[in-house]
């Protein structure tokens, strides 16, 4: 009897065992590339992958709004630089803006999308304001005294998005299937508001593909690096 | 000496007491080791007493920006350097200096016009006394970019060179060309007023090229092994000069100087980069003495 016990105890152990191992193994499988996603590649004029562009599925208003997840994010400023420099966030966000340098910072954006303006504070400062980007677009902000310092939120109708990584790729999941739109946004594209807009149709299942080139603006950054004759405060 | 002691300590206590400051600014500090040359160090208006001497100079920069409101900021800076020339020692030379810079912006951005008025002293140490000076500048300049890559700015500025009473020099009063011409001995005591456009390009691999050009109206010390009665009745003023061997004079000339200078800088990381410079000096004297002087630089700078 003592000895069914112990068998049974065992049995039960290795059968959850399995199955929290199925279900990491399913967990990592779905978060690569999951049915009904959509995996862009986007290349420069050169071929070269393009990092931190903005891919978006555009979604009709009422689908849109069942996608649509406010989220907390925080662009923090570190050795002078935004980091992360592009985020995208979906309309009804608020995003802070820490500053983990020890020196002033200044932000602030004239984007239509998003005017705003946070004045002179330092290291461990305005930690709890946040503020709120509830239109979608395409808000740049910099800071007042760092002048090459810039950023990009990007502010999405739906958390259908997703960020080129270093190999010019973004994969989004969970795509309703059907004939859909998508926008391609990066701060250099060489497009009419830096904009590309397909269409495409989202299989029931597997992955659409889509690889584009497209020819980039010069970098709006101004150059940080000194010289001998500009201004020694950097 | 007194002079030299009071602006070394003057230098010092500026480095120490801008980190001293409050902590609602922002501190700087830039190094620039830098190697040049220059085919007339001694500004000299004949053939024959031009000299190229190369020379390697190290400058240490500290300053606090400090932001007065959302738009205006002042920026207080403190440097000491040193100059050594290969050639001719008696060129080499210690500085140590303070500015203090009032910014005001015309609204956010880095493409917003920016007006600037700078006060700044200087004290330059020379081998004897002749050559050591006090340099107070007055500026106000107006920069303005206007995309990533075009950035223009303009100066005006006036300075005042003041030196401390030099002893008689037996050589210099044995000279006696007229006696009704009795010139001071204080090269280094002038003023001068100075205006400046100068323009950059950054190009998309962030390598930027930079022309200026300078019109100054005031005085220049130029050097000569042979003084003549001419060159005597023109200048302001006449002594030994102590940066070369004995035999050598030098004698302030009132000079307009029109300076061409163009440079490019290649950065080297975020916070670094490295220059080239060339400048041609074309300095115009009384009784149309005229000289040239070209110049090559190759400056690191690192920003910390």
């Amino acid at each position: 009897m003592i000895l069914l016990k112990q068998f049974c105890q065992w049995l039960n152990k290795c059968s959850l065992n399995a199955v929290r191992l199925l279900l990491a193994s399913f967990m990592l499988i779905s978060s690569q590339v999951q049915a009904q996603s959509l995996r862009v590649e986007l290349r420069d004029a050169d071929g070269v992958p393009v990092t931190g562009a903005v891919v978006e599925v555009l979604l009709p208003e009422a689908l849109a709004a069942e996608y649509r997840a406010p989220m907390e994010w925080a662009v923090d400023q570190v050795d002078k630089e935004f980091v992360p420099e592009v985020s995208a966030v979906v309309a009804g966000s608020e995003v802070r803006f820490p500053n983990s340098d020890a020196i002033l910072h200044h932000v602030y954006s004239f984007s239509p999308a998003k005017v705003f303006n946070i004045p002179l504070y330092g290291q461990g400062d305005n930690v709890d304001f946040a503020q709120m980007f509830d239109n979608p677009g395409v808000i740049e902000i910099g800071c007042n005294i760092h002048d090459w310092m810039l950023a990009y939120i990007y502010v999405g109708q739906s958390r259908l998005m997703a960020i080129t990584d270093e190999n010019g790729v973004a994969i989004i999941n969970d795509i309703p299937a059907g004939e859909r739109s998508y926008a391609v946004w990066h701060a250099r594209l060489d497009t009419p508001d830096n904009v590309l807009q397909n269409d495409i149709v989202i299989p029931d299942s597997g992955v659409a593909e889509v690889q584009l080139q497209q020819a980039l603006q010069r970098d709006r950054r101004i150059r940080r690096a000194p010289s001998s004759s500009q201004e020694r405060y950097r | 000496m007194m002079y030299r002691l009071h602006f070394a300590r003057l230098g010092l206590a500026g480095l120490l007491g801008l980190f001293i400051m409050p902590l609602s600014a922002n501190e700087f500090a830039q190094l620039k080791l830098s190697t040049g040359t220059q085919d007339n160090v001694a500004r000299a208006l004949h053939a024959e007493d031009e000299e190229r001497s190369t020379y390697v100079r190290a400058e240490l920069g500290a300053g606090k920006l400090m932001q007065l409101g959302l738009n205006d900021s002042l920026t207080v800076n403190a440097s000491i350097a040193k100059e050594k020339h290969f050639s001719f020692s008696g060129f080499d030379n210690s500085e140590a200096g303070v500015s203090l810079a009032l910014q005001h912006k015309f609204g956010f951005g880095p493409y917003t016009p920016r007006i600037a008025a700078e006060l700044g002293a200087t004290r330059q140490f020379y081998r004897g006394q002749a050559r050591d000076n006090t340099l107070l500048s007055a500026a106000l300049s107006l920069e303005k970019r206007f995309n990533p890559a075009l950035r223009f700015s303009a100066a005006i500025d006036m300075q005042t060179v003041a030196t401390d009473t030099l002893p008689d020099n037996p050589e210099v009063s044995a000279f006696g060309y007229s006696p009704t011409i009795r010139l001071p001995y204080e090269l280094f005591d002038y003023d001068s007023q100075g205006i400046q456009v100068s323009a950059d390009y950054t190009f998309v691999n962030r390598i930027i090229l930079m022309a200026s050009v300078r019109r100054t109206n005031g005085s220049t010390v130029a050097s000569t092994t042979n003084p003549t009665f001419k060159t005597y009745k023109v200048s302001s003023a006449f002594y030994a000069d102590p940066a070369f061997n004995e035999g050598w004079f030098a004698y302030r000339l009132d000079a307009n100087t029109n300076d061409w200078s163009m440079a490019v800088s290649l950065p080297l990381g975020q916070d670094s980069a490295i220059d080239l410079a060339a400048r041609y000096l074309d300095i115009a004297g009384p009784a149309r003495h005229h000289y040239q002087n070209r110049l090559f630089t190759l400056t690191f700078v690192q920003n910390f």
